[in-house]
């Protein structure tokens, strides 16, 4: 699976560090370092834990993982949406 | 009722008032009335005690969307922040700012809370925890166990990460304890909100003529750099210290009430030397107690739909994590405490950029305290009637006053 990371969305909890060593690191200002951007698929359940928010929210860390149309991971139930 | 839901505004005048009375015997629930409010829908009215009636975002899912929706604002200076009293003063920590500038002041001092570093205090904060229990077994076999543990063991760790010393514990437990109670009166706590600056602000004078190898004395360097104003650093350094000893100090109490009440789950992490049911358990304790039990504060600065309403841009909005911690669409049977459940998910440090940048410290020194302090006073009981005790009903975190405990 491939993980990418956005570092100025990083709120520098270190979350990912708990869940993933072997992905995720801290530089020495809490801010998530990616280690390993294609870990083996068998570490998905783990790292979908990662990826706590909304696309537009506050993500440490984004993955995904490759399925047909490469959609987004779906996040359980949140009913908020985009007024337009 | 989906009818009254929808028509939010018009459901207004007969808002229930926000914060409500937790149940007489309940002590580790939210409030009944505020778990109704969650069943009755995902959007709802409250009344503050300004008149305001802000939005309540009920459920788990909601809750994490909203916390990390930028369209939400934590400025307290913006009109329409549902403050949970009158606001005072010009200056705030950057808990109470948005991005870029709230981000620009955080990073600043997130480099002690890393995993790797927190992880390197852990002999340190073991040390304390077996330090001060040898006390209190080389005493009378009885001790209020707040003054003699909950609240030393988060202060020690808390003044040796910042620099500051504590011998002035007295003073400043004595400031923080008024600042964040809701039964103040704002004038007395903005006297010991202006204690708690003039002492840091010396205390940073102090740093900045003899840097030590502390969070305070990196402060120091930032203001002489410019970076940072010397009342910002002053801000940073009470809130740091507030947050860095309540917070840890009334789930350890709590927690112990919590786990002296439900002997079952007590026995599970005396019982156990497993770093990862220990762990665990600490998430669930998070979880149950929800020690922050005001409900997170936001703004709109857009409009927000949530399932077919619309928050207007300029509207309140309170995130009551306590009651997201309780979803039963999320955590199974939620008013359980179970120590092994998986309850990592929860909300209690918050959600999105605001959430507790202390949490890792929190996480280490609340396994240590667990996994030592009931494993080397197995006999450890409650020495007062549930009944007896006085809770943090009025105090921005909750927990209990005093707990009075034998062995």
């Amino acid at each position: 699976m491939k993980v990418t990371l956005d570092q100025d969305k990083c709120v520098a909890s270190g979350q990912c560090v708990v869940a993933a060593d072997d992905v995720f690191d801290q530089d020495d200002d809490g801010i998530a370092v990616l280690l390993d951007p294609t870990p083996p698929s068998d570490r998905a359940r783990v790292l979908l834990r990662v990826q706590p928010s909304e696309p537009d929210g506050t993500s440490e860390a984004s993955v995904r993982a490759p399925r047909p149309g490469d959609g987004r991971i779906e996040r359980p139930g949140s009913t908020v949406g985009r007024t337009r | 009722m989906t009818s009254t839901v929808r028509t939010g505004g018009a459901q207004a005048p007969s808002a229930p008032e926000f914060p409500m009375p937790r149940a007489e015997g309940c002590p580790f629930d939210p409030p009944p009335a505020l778990k109704k409010e969650q069943e009755q829908g995902p959007l709802r009215k409250v009344r503050l005690w300004d008149g305001s009636t802000p939005w309540l975002v009920t459920r788990y899912a909601d809750q994490r969307a909203l916390l990390a929706d930028p369209r939400t604002s934590a400025d307290i200076t913006r009109p329409g922040y549902p403050s949970s009293a009158p606001v005072r003063g010009s200056s705030f920590s950057f808990i109470l700012m948005d991005d870029p500038e709230h981000a620009r002041q955080r990073r600043m001092v997130t480099a002690p809370f890393t995993i790797k570093r927190v992880e390197a205090m852990r002999p340190a904060v073991q040390k304390i925890v077996d330090g001060l229990i040898d006390d209190m077994l080389a005493g009378p076999p009885r001790a209020d166990l707040v003054q003699a543990f909950a609240l030393p063991v988060p202060s020690l760790v808390i003044c040796e990460l910042l620099g500051v010393p504590y011998a002035d514990h007295d003073f400043f437990q004595e400031n923080s304890k008024i600042l964040i109670s809701r039964s103040a009166a704002p004038e007395e706590r903005g006297a010991a909100h202006a204690k708690l600056i003039g002492y840091l602000d010396e205390l940073m004078g102090h740093k900045i003529a003899r840097p030590a190898d502390d969070l305070l004395s990196g402060l120091g360097t930032r203001v002489g750099a410019g970076e940072l104003s010397r009342r910002e650093a002053a801000e940073m350094g009470v809130l740091l210290l507030i947050a860095g000893h309540e917070t840890t100090a009334n789930m350890i109490a709590l927690g112990t009430l919590a786990l002296l009440e439900h002997p079952d789950q007590l026995a599970l992490l005396r019982d156990s030397d497993d770093p990862k049911a220990v762990a665990g358990a600490v998430e669930e304790l998070l979880r149950y107690l929800n020690i922050t039990h005001g409900g997170r504060r936001r703004v709109a600065v857009e409009d927000i739909e949530i399932g077919g309403e619309v928050i207007r841009a300029g509207e309140g909005i309170i995130v009551p994590n306590d009651i997201g911690n309780r979803d039963p669409e999320v955590f199974a049977d939620p008013d359980r405490l179970d120590l092994g459940r998986d309850a990592r998910r929860h909300v209690a440090f918050g959600f999105g950029v605001h959430q507790c940048l202390g949490q890792p410290l929190a996480r280490m020194e609340l396994q240590v305290v667990y996994s030592t302090l009931y494993r080397r006073i197995p006999t450890l009981r409650l020495d007062a009637g549930l009944e007896d005790l006085s809770f943090k009903h009025d105090g921005a975190v909750y927990g209990v006053y005093e707990l009075p405990v034998a062995w």
